[in-house]
């Protein structure tokens, strides 16, 4: 955790976040400090408790125990205030109203929010102003929400797998107007279960598994794991002690003749993998997915 | 602060044109019906004919109308996410509610408005220009229950049952209430179980400004009391709702 001075209070602070429904510990521990200006990304496969760790940040969840502060105030005040904006996951529009009249009641309630114009302009939708929110497709609605969000001109945006649903176009449309908010000092959390988007976006990475941080990282790290590649072949009577000693290997596993390695330089590990097994063939590289990427991390942690 | 939710909200009402004349024409167009078939049915039987004892009924049926009808949009807002966003907003949840119930009973102005004038214009019903007014107040007023009624049926309910809820209730509360049929017309039970419900007593407030030999502060005091029972049944559904999630 990092530490701030105290004369600028944490963006948000959260300790010991948990949540459980049922038997299910959706959030079990989570500790995080964000300091001002910080973009950050939670990520996570589905189902690591990222939703519950945003709502419980927004104040939409009572988190079971454990705190939360933002900006030094509770999430409810720091809401009343007008300092967090959210897109959250179903996040819905008004059916029977207008993107201009859904921001415009939304500005309506905050003490200070931006002008309709200027947060429509932000999130790149000032062109739908007069549109009917049934008449969008997904990706404008999720910039409209984005609008929403922004309206009341917030210090922390929290964005839950913000990008969902949208093509590769609008989805970089997104980030453009996104990093337009951060380049203005704002601090933004998202969570999000795209490697990518993490690599490009945030300046530091919490992973999240089963409800518990399993490592709180530079993006540097990020970049090093998702450079990593998954090789598959097949090498007739192969023996994993000798795939394990290639060259880049972080790990190795083999399923009968089937070989499959997670590499760090796939081309090192390949080359060196022909040269010792001439005889292999089927050869597939593949980009490491999330599993993986937590495989290697948590893999990581327990030999340090 | 809240006058820009409460127009959005006024604006969304009026954008619904089919509920709008569902709940706004309705009610008159059943009173024209019911006054011609109790004329028939039981000619010159009361003291008082068909046009002047359905009036009453009528105008009651149109607030509780408009009041238990705000359930649906409360679920559909909360189904579709749009009350999670709200929550992320200084409009408070009590505020919320407030503003729901506050346009809800905007629009229970006008059932019993349309019902008074074709019991005027159309049927010939005489009344003392007081007298108009103050059924209309009396029965508008005595619509809040039912806007309660409302807000509690939209805090409690999913979108896959609320209508069901919605229209049973309607029409459970309307029988009983003596709404549709004079309750005299039917066996006594009726009248014993109408007791316990606040329809009776909207319809009871209404005929007081009608008939003159009815007393308002019966049915006045009982509809105060299912104002207090049904406010605090939403508060504390509201406060439970909020501490559970």
């Amino acid at each position: 955790m990092g530490t701030t001075p105290s004369t600028e209070p944490t963006a948000l602070r959260a300790v010991g976040l948990r949540k459980r429904y049922g038997d299910v510990h959706a959030v079990n521990g989570v500790d995080l400090s964000i300091a001002p200006g910080e973009v950050v990304t939670i990520l996570g496969p589905n189902g690591a408790g990222k939703s519950t760790t945003v709502n419980m940040i927004l104040g939409l969840t009572r988190p079971d125990s454990g705190e939360v502060a933002v900006f030094g105030r509770s999430p409810a005040q720091a809401v009343k205030e007008g300092r967090i904006g959210a897109v959250l996951q179903e996040g819905a529009l008004l059916e029977d109203a207008t993107v201009g009249e859904i921001v415009g009641m939304v500005a309506s309630l905050h003490r200070k929010p931006l002008t309709v114009e200027e947060a429509l302009r932000r999130a790149g939708v000032e062109d739908l102003r007069r549109r009917r929110s049934t008449k969008l497709s997904g990706g404008q609605k999720q910039r409209v929400r984005f609008a929403v969000a922004m309206v009341s001109d917030p210090d922390l945006l929290l964005l839950d797998e913000p990008t969902a649903g949208m093509d590769v176009t609008t989805r970089r449309e997104f980030w453009k107007s996104m990093r337009s908010f951060t380049a203005l000092g704002r601090t933004v959390i998202f969570a999000t279960h795209h490697l990518e988007e993490a690599e490009e976006h945030a300046d530091k990475v919490v992973f999240l598994k089963k409800g518990v941080v399993v490592a709180d990282g530079s993006i540097d790290q990020v970049r090093t794991l998702a450079a990593s590649r998954t090789l598959r072949a097949v090498i007739p009577g192969v023996v994993r002690e000798t795939v394990l000693a290639l060259p880049s290997v972080d790990r190795a596993e083999v399923f009968g003749e089937k070989v499959e390695v997670v590499s760090s330089n796939s081309d090192e590990t390949l080359r060196a993998l022909l040269a010792a097994f001439p005889e292999a063939h089927g050869i597939e590289v593949a980009g490491v997915g999330l599993d993986e990427v937590f495989f290697a991390l948590t893999a990581d942690g327990s030999a340090k | 602060m809240k006058s820009g939710y409460l127009a959005l909200e006024l604006r969304r009402a009026l954008r619904q044109p089919g509920t709008l004349l569902f709940v706004v024409g309705f009610p008159g167009a059943f009173y024209l019906l019911e006054t011609l078939i109790f004329e028939t049915q039981i000619p010159g039987d009361g003291p008082y004919p068909a046009p002047v004892i359905v009036l009453p009924a009528m105008t009651a049926w149109g607030v509780l109308l408009a009041g238990m009808l705000i359930g649906t949009s409360v679920v559909n807002e909360r189904a579709a996410g749009w009350q999670r966003q709200l929550r992320l907003t200084p409009l408070s949840g009590v505020g919320y509610l407030m503003g729901k119930g506050a346009v809800g009973m905007l629009v229970a102005l006008f059932p019993p408005m349309v019902v008074a004038l074709v019991a005027g214009l159309v049927r010939g019903v005489r009344l003392e220009p007081g007298s108009w007014l103050v059924l209309l107040l009396l029965v508008w007023l005595g619509g809040l229950p039912f806007a309660l009624l409302g807000l509690l049926i939209g805090q409690t309910t999913g979108k896959d049952n609320v209508q069901q809820v919605t229209i049973v209730g309607m029409l459970v509360l309307a029988i009983f209430g003596g709404m549709f049929m004079p309750l005299d017309t039917l066996p006594a039970w009726f009248t014993s179980v109408g007791h316990f419900t606040p329809s009776y007593w909207l319809t009871e407030i209404a005929r007081s400004a009608v008939l003159p030999d009815q007393d308002v502060l019966p049915a006045g005091g009982v509809l105060v009391a299912w104002t207090l029972v049904l406010g605090s049944a939403v508060t504390w559904r509201y406060r439970h709702d909020s501490g559970r999630s």
